[in-house]
């Protein structure tokens, strides 16, 4: 009998674990972790980081050329979160306020520029051309990735805590 | 002059086992990163201001800091502080020698190793703190001895299912 509450016991306790794990991996959690990534590459790049690939430490962006210099100091729209010689992938900042979830996966999220800017020159361009020419930026550093580790062990323990699991 | 090794030894029951002495240093890790998080240095008080300079700087706008000081710009120094050694009955928690995020967290430490007046300690334990540190120690020494009675209830359990087949 006593054998049998055990059992019930361990069962109960295995199928609340496992709705918390696929809650934690669900499309809902996904997002939010998606929302969390996308804020991390904005602004560690507005901060002038680039990475040149997964897992890898980030590094300064290239600089701007003089020519380029020239004309965003007297570019009106100029971004308010750069300036003229700030290398930043900034502008009139639509390329990286543009960033948002494409897909979620069962194990991934896919991540890009999404539609244009005011002058109707489409983001991913922008986004493929500053790839080709070096400013490598969509992807997550090492410490972006324990970030995001530590985000989504964070939620993993809120609803272990509130299924009473933890 | 170089930046100072910033790490901290713990004194943990030496009856733990390796993955639960881990346990206990993530655990503590997560702990000052919160703390750190919410303004608090390692004696439970406020970190000194920010500098009026660095408030008004662009580097501030763009990683939408507010007046509360968490020393988190990009979040990378936090997300490497790591568990660096397990030893019998200590370990050893802070940051990869001679790291970017050491020289940082030294920077903070140290005030610049005194070119800075301004010192923001978020690595260890002091004064009400160590209160928290013994109490998380405390929650995994009750984990220890749950372990246990799993281990008892199981081995009951055993005799119980022999007695039975007879």
């Amino acid at each position: 009998m006593a054998k049998n509450r055990n059992s019930e016991a361990i069962e109960r306790f295995v199928a609340r674990l496992n709705s918390v794990i696929e809650e934690a991996t669900g499309p809902n959690e996904m997002r939010q972790i998606g929302g969390f990534i996308i804020k991390k590459i904005a602004i560690r790049t507005q901060l002038g980081y680039g990475v040149s690939e997964n897992l890898s430490e980030k590094s300064k962006l290239k600089p701007l050329s003089t020519n380029y210099i020239e004309q965003r100091k007297v570019f009106s729209s100029l971004s308010g979160l750069t300036t003229p010689k700030r290398s930043n992938l900034t502008r009139t900042g639509s390329m990286l306020e543009s960033l948002k979830i494409k897909a979620i996966g069962k194990n991934s999220i896919s991540i890009g520029p999404d539609g244009s800017d005011m002058f109707g020159v489409s983001n991913s361009s922008k986004a493929f051309w500053q790839e080709k020419a070096g400013r490598i930026f969509l992807r997550l550093s090492i410490q972006e990735v324990k970030q995001v580790r530590i985000f989504w062990l964070r939620t993993f323990s809120d609803l272990l805590k509130a299924k009473k699991l933890r | 002059m170089g930046a100072d090794w910033q790490k901290i030894e713990i004194s943990i029951p030496s009856d733990l086992s390796e993955n639960e002495k881990l346990a206990l240093g993530e655990d503590v890790i997560e702990y000052m990163r919160k703390r750190t998080e919410s303004g608090k240095d390692n004696k439970g008080g406020s970190f000194p201001k920010y500098s009026k300079e660095y408030m008004k700087s662009l580097d501030f706008k763009i990683a939408g800091k507010s007046s509360r000081v968490d020393l988190t710009q990009t979040g990378d120094m936090l997300a490497d502080i790591e568990v660096l050694d397990i030893k019998k009955n200590k370990l050893v928690i802070g940051f990869e020698k001679g790291s970017l995020s050491n020289d940082k967290a030294d920077g903070h430490i140290t005030g610049w190793q005194g070119r800075s007046e301004t010192k923001r300690p978020f690595l260890g334990f002091e004064g009400s703190e160590k209160e928290k540190l013994k109490s998380i120690i405390k929650k995994h020494e009750n984990v220890e001895k749950k372990d246990l009675l799993l281990k008892s209830l199981a081995w009951l359990s055993g005799r119980d299912l022999k007695r039975g087949k007879k």
